[in-house]
C-alpha cells in the first residue's frame, strides 16, 4: 500500500527541504513568526514540491500495516508540537485483515441476546446469486385454510384451554355419574324421592354428558376470542394480511378452523363424558341408553359450543381487544341471563329465552316437549335453538367481517 | 417498482402522509428518510394495502396489493420486527406465513440459515431480543423471493456485525435487480446503502434525489487547522469565496478550501500543520436542515434545560 509518487527518496527530499526551511526560520519569543510568503495565495495550489514526511508500509516481520509519523530529525518544532512522540501507529485494515478485525468487533459490538442463549445467532453473508428456485404458488382458500390451522396449533392457549374444558367436561360426567350412582345405592340419605330415582333409570347416558356443557361453552369462547385477538395484540396481524391480503378469506379460514377443532374436541370429549359416567351407573338395572338420540344430543351440544365460539371470534374480531372481547362474551353468556331473571317484566323473560346460553340448549335437549316441537319453528325445539343461536353467532360475524374490510388492518395499537 | 400517486392518510386531525407522488425503481436501494412521526411507516403499511389511504393510491408492480395474486412473491415487507405472538417459534411463524402461498419447508429452512436464525428457530418469539426478532423480519420478508422489498427500520436493534449484515444484503438484493425500499431516521445508516433518498417531513416530500446529487449538493468544502502559524495562514488565505473562522490563538476553520488545498498550502510556506480536519459532518448536517424546519418533534438546545455553567 505504499505510494508510489511518494517513496523513500522522495522522503529524504521532503525531509532535507524541511530541515533548510526549519533552519533559516527565525522564531520571535512566544508564538513563531515568519516573513510573510511573497508568492500570492491562490485557490489552486500547485501540486507539491515539498510535502509532510509520511510514509505508510507494510511491517515485513510482523505483516502488520504501518504508518510512520515523525518530524524530520534536526526541524526545530514550536512548543506545542513536543507533545507528539514520532513512532509507530499500527493500523488495522478493516478489509484485508480478517484474522484481528473481528476481535475488534466482538470488542465494541451491542451484545443483544439475552445471557442464557449460549449460541447468539450468526448471520451467514448474502448467499451468491442463484436462479429463482424457490415455487410460490397462488393464495388459495385451502392454503390460508392449512396456514391458520398451524397458527390455531402453534398458539400455546388454545392447548391450554382446549385440555380445560376436556377435563372439566369429563370431571362432570363423571360427578354426574358418581352422584347418581349413590342415589341408586341409598336414595333416603340423600333425601332422593323415589320419582326422581326412576328418572334417572330412563335417564339417557349422554345426559350425564351435557352436565359439564355451560363451564365448557365459557372455556371454548375464551379461545374464540384469543384465536383473533392475539392477532391484533401482538401486531401480528399485519404480517397475516401482507400474506392474505383479502381479509374475507382470512377470517373465514380462521373461522372454519375454529368451528371444526371446537366441534370434535366436544364431540370426543362428550362421548368421553358420557362413558365415564357410564361406567358408574351401569350396574344399577339403567338400560343400555346409546341410542341414536343419545349421540344426536352429543353432536347437538358440540354444535351449539361451535356456534357460541363462533359469537365469540366474532366479537373478538370486532373489538380487537382480548379483555374486551371475553368480558363482553362472558357478559352475554353469564351476566345477561341473570338479569332478564331478575326484571319482572314478561318481555325481560322472554328476552332471557332468545339469550345464546339459553337457546342453544336447545340444539342438545330432546327431552319430550322440545322432540315435540324439533322442526318448528316458532315452539323452541331443535330448529328455532338453531336458528337462534346460529343468528347470535352470523350477525356479529357479518359486522366483524364489514368493519374488517373498512377498517385499517391495526395491530399498532 | 413501488409507485404512489397523491396518496394522503389522515388520522383524526394528524395528516400523516400529504399527498406523496414517489416512484421507487428496481435495481437500486431507495432509503426512505425523515423524523420520527414523518409518516415513512403510514405509507409503507399503505403501500401494502394495510391501511387505507384517505385518497390517492399507492401500486406495487403495477397493481394494487390488494390484488396480487401472489402478494409474497411480489413484496417482501418487514414493518414491525416486534409484532410477533410471543407464543410462536420463528420456524412455525414462517411455515404458517409459507403455507398460504404453498412454499416448501425447505424454502423456509433456507430463510432461517440465511438470517442466522438457526440456533433459535425452536425458541418462542417471545424470548427473543430486537436483534432477534429483526432477523426473523427479515427472513419473512425473503421467504417467498419478492422483487419488491419494504424494510421500515430493518436495523434498528442490530448490532454493528448485523447492521453491516443487512447493508451488503439489500446491496445485494437490488443488484439482482430488486426494488428496495428502506426506511431510516438516521442519514448514518442511508449513506453507505442507498443509491437514491426519498425524504419526508410531516407527511410531506422534502426531496427525491439520486445520492450522489445529494452529496454534491450538500458537501461542504473546509477543514479544521490547527497550527501555530493560524495568525499568518489566514491573513495569507484570506480572499472572496474562503471563510475563516478563528476558533482560538493556534485553531482555524477555513472554509472554501479542502483539506488537500490547505496541506498543500501549508507545505509550501513552510507551515508545521498539527491538525488538520476535513469538515465531515455535512451530509447529517445537510440532511436536518432540510427536515428541520418540518420535524415534529424538535428538540431544544440543552442550554435551555441543562442549565448556565456555574
Ligand atoms: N394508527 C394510527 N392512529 C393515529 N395516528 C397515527 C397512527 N399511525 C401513525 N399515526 C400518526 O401519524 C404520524 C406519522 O407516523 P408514522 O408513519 O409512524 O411516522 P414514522 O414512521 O415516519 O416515524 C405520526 O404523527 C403518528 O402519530
Ligand atoms: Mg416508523
Amino acid at each position: 500500500m505504499s505510494s508510489a509518487q511518494f517513496g523513500y527518496e522522495q522522503y529524504l527530499q521532503a525531509q532535507a527541504a524541511l530541515r533548510q526551511q526549519a533552519m533559516t526560520t527565525q522564531y520571535p519569543p512566544g508564538y513563531p513568526q515568519q516573513p510573510y510568503p511573497t508568492v500570492p495565495p491562490s485557490l489552486d495550489f500547485p501540486p507539491p514540491t515539498v510535502s509532510f514526511p509520511y510514509h505508510d508500509s507494510d511491517d515485513e516481520t510482523t505483516g502488520k500495516h504501518l504508518i510512520t509519523t515523525g518530524l524530520p530529525p534536526g526541524m526545530v518544532a514550536p512548543p506545542q508540537a513536543m507533545e507528539h512522540t514520532p513512532g509507530h501507529i499500527p493500523v488495522v485494515d478493516p478489509v484485508s485483515d480478517t484474522g484481528s478485525a473481528p476481535a475488534v468487533v466482538a470488542a465494541t459490538q451491542v451484545d443483544t441476546t439475552p445471557p442464557n442463549s449460549a449460541a447468539a445467532p450468526q448471520p451467514t453473508a448474502p448467499r451468491t446469486p442463484r436462479k429463482s428456485t424457490v415455487e410460490v404458488r397462488n393464495v388459495a382458500f385451502f392454503r390460508v385454510l392449512r396456514a391458520e390451522s398451524i397458527k390455531l396449533r402453534t398458539l400455546t392457549s388454545t392447548w391450554w384451554l382446549l385440555a380445560i374444558a376436556v377435563i372439566l367436561t369429563i370431571g362432570m360426567g363423571a360427578l354426574m355419574g358418581w352422584t347418581i350412582k349413590m342415589a341408586f345405592e341409598n336414595p333416603e340419605s340423600m333425601g332422593i324421592s323415589p320419582d326422581m330415582v326412576d328418572l334417572f333409570r330412563n335417564m339417557e347416558a349422554t345426559t350425564l354428558a351435557t352436565t359439564g356443557m355451560q363451564f365448557m361453552q365459557l372455556v371454548v369462547t375464551i379461545l374464540g376470542v384469543l384465536y383473533i385477538t392475539n392477532e391484533y395484540s401482538s401486531g401480528s396481524i399485519r404480517a397475516t394480511l401482507s400474506a392474505v391480503p383479502t381479509r374475507l378469506v382470512m377470517v373465514i379460514a380462521k373461522a372454519v378452523n375454529l368451528g371444526i377443532a371446537v366441534f370434535l374436541t366436544s364431540m370426543a370429549s362428550l362421548y368421553a363424558a358420557a362413558m365415564v359416567g357410564w361406567a358408574f351407573i351401569s350396574g344399577y338395572g339403567v338400560d343400555d341408553r346409546f341410542t341414536l338420540s343419545g349421540l344426536r344430543a352429543i353432536a347437538g351440544a358440540s354444535l351449539a359450543n361451535t356456534l357460541i365460539t363462533l359469537l365469540a371470534f366474532a366479537v373478538g374480531l370486532l373489538l380487537r381487544s382480548t379483555a374486551g372481547g371475553i368480558g363482553t362474551v362472558l357478559g352475554v353468556l353469564l351476566v345477561l341471563p341473570i338479569i332478564t331473571q331478575i326484571l319482572p317484566w314478561d318481555w325481560a323473560t322472554t328476552t332471557g329465552e332468545y339469550l345464546p346460553g339459553a337457546s342453544s340448549i336447545w340444539l342438545y335437549n330432546f327431552g319430550d316437549a322440545a322432540a315435540a316441537n324439533m322442526w318448528d319453528w316458532n315452539q323452541w325445539g331443535f330448529l328455532k335453538g338453531l336458528w337462534v343461536t346460529g343468528a347470535w353467532a352470523l350477525l356479529p360475524f357479518i359486522g366483524g367481517l364489514a368493519a374488517l374490510k373498512a377498517r385499517d388492518a391495526g395491530g399498532s395499537e | 417498482m413501488i409507485q404512489t400517486k397523491s396518496l394522503t392518510k389522515r388520522y383524526g386531525k394528524t395528516l400523516a402522509v400529504d399527498s406523496l407522488t414517489i416512484t421507487v425503481e428496481p435495481g437500486k436501494v431507495t432509503g426512505f428518510l425523515g423524523p420520527n412521526g414523518a409518516g415513512k411507516s403510514t405509507t409503507m403499511r399503505m403501500i401494502l394495502g394495510l391501511d387505507h389511504p384517505t385518497s390517492g393510491s399507492a401500486k406495487v408492480n403495477g397493481h394494487l396489493y390488494q390484488h396480487l395474486k401472489r402478494p409474497l412473491h411480489e413484496v417482501g415487507a418487514l414493518l414491525d420486527a416486534r409484532a410477533l405472538s410471543p407464543g410462536r417459534t420463528a420456524r412455525n411463524h414462517l411455515l404458517a406465513l409459507a403455507a398460504t402461498h404453498g412454499i416448501s419447508k425447505t424454502r423456509v429452512e433456507e430463510v432461517i440459515e440465511l438470517t442466522g436464525l438457526r440456533s433459535v428457530a425452536t425458541r418462542k418469539a417471545g424470548s427473543y431480543s430486537l436483534g432477534m426478532a429483526q432477523r426473523l423480519g427479515i427472513a419473512v420478508a425473503l421467504l417467498g423471493d419478492p422483487k419488491t422489498l419494504i424494510l421500515d427500520e430493518p436495523v434498528n436493534g442490530l448490532d454493528p456485525e448485523g447492521v453491516r449484515w443487512v447493508r451488503d444484503l439489500v446491496r445485494h438484493l437490488a443488484g439482482l435487480g430488486k426494488t428496495v425500499f428502506l426506511s431510516s431516521h438516521l442519514m448514518s445508516e442511508m449513506e453507505q446503502t442507498a443509491d437514491h433518498l426519498i425524504v419526508l417531513a410531516r407527511g410531506k416530500l422534502l426531496a427525491d434525489v439520486d445520492m450522489a446529487e445529494f452529496i454534491s449538493q450538500s458537501s461542504e468544502i473546509g477543514a479544521r487547522v490547527r497550527t501555530p502559524y493560524a495568525t499568518q495562514m489566514a491573513d495569507w488565505l484570506a480572499q472572496p469565496g474562503v471563510r475563516i473562522d478563528p476558533l482560538g490563538p493556534d485553531l482555524i476553520e477555513v472554509h472554501g478550501l479542502d483539506a488537500a488545498q490547505l496541506g498543500d498550502a501549508a507545505a509550501t510556506q513552510g507551515w508545521a500543520l498539527h491538525e488538520l480536519i476535513p469538515l465531515t459532518a455535512s451530509l447529517e448536517q445537510a440532511y436536518l436542515d432540510l427536515t428541520n424546519d418540518a420535524t415534529e418533534y424538535r428538540s431544544e438546545s440543552f442550554e435551555a434545560h441543562v442549565g448556565q455553567e456555574a
